[in-house]
């Protein structure tokens, strides 16, 4: 794919409700077919990413079911601070109607603000800090599993580990069932890039979905200590004047494990590709632990996970594009997170960027919900991993490949020195 | 010629953050403490009113400012 392959379309004489599936109506916007799905050499998708954003704020994407495309950060951001126009009924591009309404994800203001009223506090930065202890103790002990190895599969062996443990035990739930959602997380993701995947997903889904109906239920008979406990948290919660319904903490339970899960192991995979390949930021890293949050936040900015969607709720021009109801948006923050409008140098991975207002996060209502957690988890790890294993390679010859989609790496093989 | 006054003793400076756009990213309170504070939630405060600090937080005020993802904080220079 090449942005310069990108040409301008005339506009049909016909416009269809929606532009969905159907021909379209572009005006003033390029029209491209670029595959976000494909699996590619580590990092492609932000150098193609980027030449898209010079040439053009908005395009029409006609891969898929076909959607707009937004690649510069001011574009990004008034999208997500817009909810009334950019909704978030479906919130992934080539999956417009959804057959579920995950809660607070696809749920509009105001009853959104609501559920994130009762949902902040157990994700508020006063609880993740009371956390942090609990989870130097899980990555260490996730470390424990590999370190006299001498290598490790970063991916497998602790990206997907180590947030899964640290989940379980903010929920409350046995940590001995972490593998039972390492399967789960894989195989719904794997998905991302393998149309042929969407059995397994479905079946993963439904396992996950019973296990959860099970917690509901025992906490229902017997409740536990809201502090610990998430499900009798929100149980004890209520929605204005109600209790929660049994439905309402499945759908926000199931969403906690595919927000919170794939995306921290996705962010550590190309944190450690970098340091794995960057002597001198692994070195800083190792021997300057106070220059790990500022680091943090620069992983977040160059190397988003989620490429999010939004669904145009009523016909708009936006910036000269003549957006349909119906029609699907990507917020490509691949391409909007590296804009030399509003980040300096943005190619350069920078450990000192000040003023760092990334929204890898989001932005608007729906700003990620666990984001004080994943900062958390990305630091503990960071410090924890360099405290024990301060020098490490790339391990075999194999390149490096990720996926597309839901940004991540396949497999980072990783190398050291056994002490 | 006079010495001006140094801008420690000519200036304070208001914040303003905008209820409407903070929606606790918490970069502000985590960068410049000294200016921000959290709520319960994550949500910075003060919001929805001007408040005053002095002239020497200036640079920390700005840099929670020009660090918040929703450009939800205004910095004025008061004389």
């Amino acid at each position: 794919m090449s942005a310069s392959a990108a040409t301008p379309a005339s506009t049909p004489a016909a416009m269809p409700a929606s532009t969905v599936g159907g021909t379209p109506p572009a005006g003033s916007c390029p029209v491209i077919n670029y595959d976000i799905m494909s699996p590619r050499p580590v990092l492609s998708a932000v150098r193609e990413m980027a030449e898209l954003r010079e040439a053009s704020p908005v395009y029409w994407n006609s891969f898929g079911t076909g959607f707009w495309m937004l690649t510069r950060y001011e574009e990004c951001r008034e999208a997500y601070q817009t909810p009334e126009i950019f909704g978030s009924d479906s919130v992934i591009v080539l999956d417009p109607n959804p057959g579920y309404r995950w809660i607070p994800t696809n749920v509009a203001p105001p009853e959104h603000s609501r559920y994130r009223q009762i949902l902040n506090r157990p994700f508020s930065p006063r609880t993740v800090t009371g956390t942090t202890p609990r989870m130097r103790e899980l990555c260490n002990r996730t470390i424990d599993t590999f370190l006299d190895r001498g290598g490790c599969e970063f991916v497998a062996d602790f990206a997907a580990v180590y947030p899964t443990r640290v989940f379980l035990s903010i929920m409350g739930l046995p940590e001995d069932d972490d593998m039972l959602f390492v399967e789960w997380v894989d195989t719904i993701f794997d998905a991302f890039s393998d149309p042929e995947g969407q059995a397994r997903t479905m079946t993963a889904m439904t396992a996950m979905t019973e296990y959860f109906v099970s917690v509901v239920a025992d906490r229902r008979a017997t409740l536990r200590d809201p502090e610990t406990d998430f499900v009798s948290y929100v149980m004890t919660e209520r929605y204005e004047d109600r209790p929660l319904r049994d439905d309402e903490i499945l759908q926000m339970c199931v969403v906690l494990v595919l927000a919170g899960l794939d995306t921290v192991k996705s962010q550590l995979s190309y944190s450690f590709h970098h340091l794995a390949t960057t002597p001198e930021h692994r070195r800083r890293v190792a021997t300057e632990p106070a220059v790990v949050p500022t680091a943090v936040e620069e992983f977040l900015r160059a190397f988003p996970i989620i490429q999010d969607g939004r669904k145009v709720t009523r016909d708009v021009d936006f910036h000269g594009c003549p957006m349909k109801k119906g029609d699907m948006v990507l917020l490509t923050l691949g391409a909007a997170m590296r804009d030399p409008r509003t980040f300096p140098d943005p190619e350069r991975v920078d450990l000192d960027r000040t003023a760092n207002r990334h929204i890898s996060f989001a932005a608007g209502p729906h700003r990620c919900l666990g984001s004080h957690l994943a900062r958390a988890e990305m630091a503990v790890a960071l410090q924890e991993w360099h405290r024990r294993i301060p020098d490490y390679r790339l391990a075999g010859d194999e390149p490096v490949v990720e996926r597309g989609g839901s940004a991540g790496l396949v497999a980072l093989p990783l190398a050291w020195e056994r002490s | 010629m006079t010495a001006e006054p140094t801008t420690q003793e000519r200036f304070t400076v208001e914040i303003m953050v905008d209820p409407a756009r903070c929606t606790g990213h918490g970069r502000c309170y985590s960068l410049a403490p000294a200016v921000f504070d959290a709520d319960d939630d994550g949500f910075c405060l003060p919001r929805g009113v001007t408040f005053v600090v002095a002239a020497d937080r200036e640079e920390t005020a700005r840099l929670g400012a020009r660090s918040c993802p929703e450009g939800a904080i205004t910095v004025v220079t008061a004389e």
